[in-house]
C-alpha cells in the first residue's frame, strides 16, 4: 500500500483553487469571510403600555420624516397656528406618535416579550420546515419555511406591512428566524421581531401550542 | 475474506458507489454555497470566520476526488481523501448527537432535509469502509491507475 502524499496535497490544492475561482465568478457566490450577524435586542419598554421611552430610542431619521410629512398634510390655514406652537409643545406631542414606531432592523425579543405579544394576538411566523411545523407549533402561528420561501411567499399577500410580525425557529441553534426576519424587513415589513429563543423555549415554558389538529393550552 | 475484498469487480463497485455519492453530494453543495455554509454553521464546530471558506472548498474536494475515483485515477490517494472527509463528517455528526443538536445534516447540501442522527452516522461509516477497502486494495478493474495499466 503506497500513498503519495504529494498527490493528495495536489488534489486538495487544485480543488480549493477551483472552488475559490468558481465562487468568484458565480452569481450565487458568497464572501470568503461571512459578516457576523448582530442581533439587536428590543428594549423591554417597547412592549409596555407607555411607549415614551422606546420612542426616544428609535431612529431619529424616521421621526424627522414623520414630522415633515405631518407638516405637509396640515392645511394652509392651520400653518400659522402650527408655527406658533413652541418646541416644547412639539416634544409633548411626540409620544402620541408612539405606535408608528419603526425599527431600523429586525429586533430580537425574549420569551417574556414574545409571550406578551402573543397574548395581544400578534402574528407569529414559523420559519422551520413544514414537517416540524405540522408536528407542533406556537398557537396561531403560520408557517413560512425559510428554505422554501418562494413557495410560501403568497401567504404574505394578505398581511399588512404595518403589522407586527414575530418570526421564530427551533431555538438558539438555528438562524432561520433571523434570515426570514431580514427578508421580511427588506420586503417592507418594518415591525419585525425575532423570537430568538424560539420553539424550544416556548415549549419549555408551557405556553400555548398547537399540535396537528388539537390545541393545548 | 482478503481475497474477496480484493476482487477487482467488487473494488470497481465500491469505487463507483463512493464516486457517485461524492460527486452528487458535492454538486448539491456547490449549487447552494450559502445554504451549505448555514448547515456548517449549525454544527457550531468551526469559528465563524472559517465557515464560508470551508463551505466553498469542501464541495470541490468532494467532486474532484469523486470524478478521479470514477475514472480510476490515483485511486488510493483519492480514497484516502474521501475516507478522511467521511471521518471528519462522522466526528461532526457524533459530536452534534452528543450535544443533542437537532439540526439538518447538510450531507447533500440543502437538497435533502435529513436530520443529523444515528442513520447518518451508519451511512458514513459504511462509506468509510468502502474507502478503506479502496485504499488497501486499489481501484480494481477498469481503472486508469498505474498498477492496473501496468
Amino acid at each position: 500500500m503506497k500513498i503519495d502524499v504529494k498527490i493528495i496535497l495536489f488534489i486538495v490544492f487544485i480543488s480549493s483553487l477551483l472552488g475559490l475561482i468558481y465562487n468568484y465568478f458565480s452569481p450565487s457566490g458568497i464572501p470568503l469571510i461571512a459578516e457576523e450577524k448582530k442581533l439587536h435586542w428590543a428594549e423591554d419598554s417597547l412592549f409596555n403600555s407607555t411607549y415614551e421611552e422606546s420612542f426616544q430610542k428609535t431612529d431619529t431619521l424616521t421621526r424627522k420624516e414623520d414630522v415633515t410629512e405631518d407638516m405637509k398634510s396640515i392645511p394652509e390655514q392651520d400653518k400659522e397656528k402650527e408655527n406658533k406652537i413652541t418646541d416644547e409643545d412639539k416634544i409633548n406631542k411626540e409620544p402620541k406618535k408612539k405606535e408608528e414606531t419603526e425599527l431600523s432592523e429586525p429586533a430580537a425579543i425574549n420569551l417574556e416579550q414574545a409571550y406578551k405579544l402573543h397574548q395581544q394576538n400578534v402574528l407569529f411566523i414559523d420559519a422551520r420546515g413544514p414537517a416540524d411545523y405540522q408536528y407542533a407549533h406556537i398557537k396561531n402561528a403560520i408557517n413560512i419555511p425559510f428554505d422554501h420561501f418562494e413557495e410560501y411567499k403568497h401567504l404574505l399577500n394578505n398581511i399588512d406591512k404595518d403589522k407586527t410580525i414575530i418570526t421564530y425557529c427551533a431555538g438558539t441553534d438555528c438562524d432561520l428566524s433571523i434570515l426570514l426576519g431580514n427578508i421580511l424587513f427588506e420586503m417592507g415589513y418594518k415591525r419585525v421581531y425575532i423570537f430568538f429563543g424560539g420553539w424550544n423555549e416556548w415549549l419549555e415554558a408551557n405556553h400555548p401550542i398547537e399540535k396537528e389538529n388539537q390545541t393545548e393550552e | 475474506m482478503k481475497k474477496f475484498l480484493a476482487n477487482k469487480y467488487l473494488l470497481l463497485l465500491s469505487r463507483l458507489i463512493l464516486s457517485f455519492i461524492f460527486i452528487y453530494a458535492g454538486m448539491e453543495k456547490i449549487t447552494d454555497p450559502e445554504g451549505f455554509a448555514r448547515a456548517i454553521n449549525n454544527y457550531k464546530l468551526l469559528p465563524f470566520s472559517l465557515i464560508n471558506i470551508f463551505a466553498l472548498i469542501l464541495p470541490w474536494i468532494e467532486v474532484i476526488s469523486g470524478i478521479l475515483l470514477l475514472f480510476g485515477i490515483t485511486v488510493r490517494e483519492n480514497s484516502f481523501i474521501t475516507s478522511s472527509l467521511l471521518g471528519i463528517f462522522i466526528i461532526a455528526i457524533a459530536v452534534s448527537l452528543l450535544r443533542g443538536l437537532n439540526i439538518d445534516c447538510g450531507c447533500f447540501g440543502t437538497a435533502g432535509v435529513a436530520k443529523v442522527g444515528i442513520q447518518k452516522l451508519l451511512e458514513n461509516f459504511l462509506l468509510v469502509l468502502l474507502g478503506i477497502q479502496l485504499v488497501y486494495f486499489g481501484g480494481g478493474t477498469i481503472s486508469l491507475s498505474k498498477e492496473s495499466l501496468g
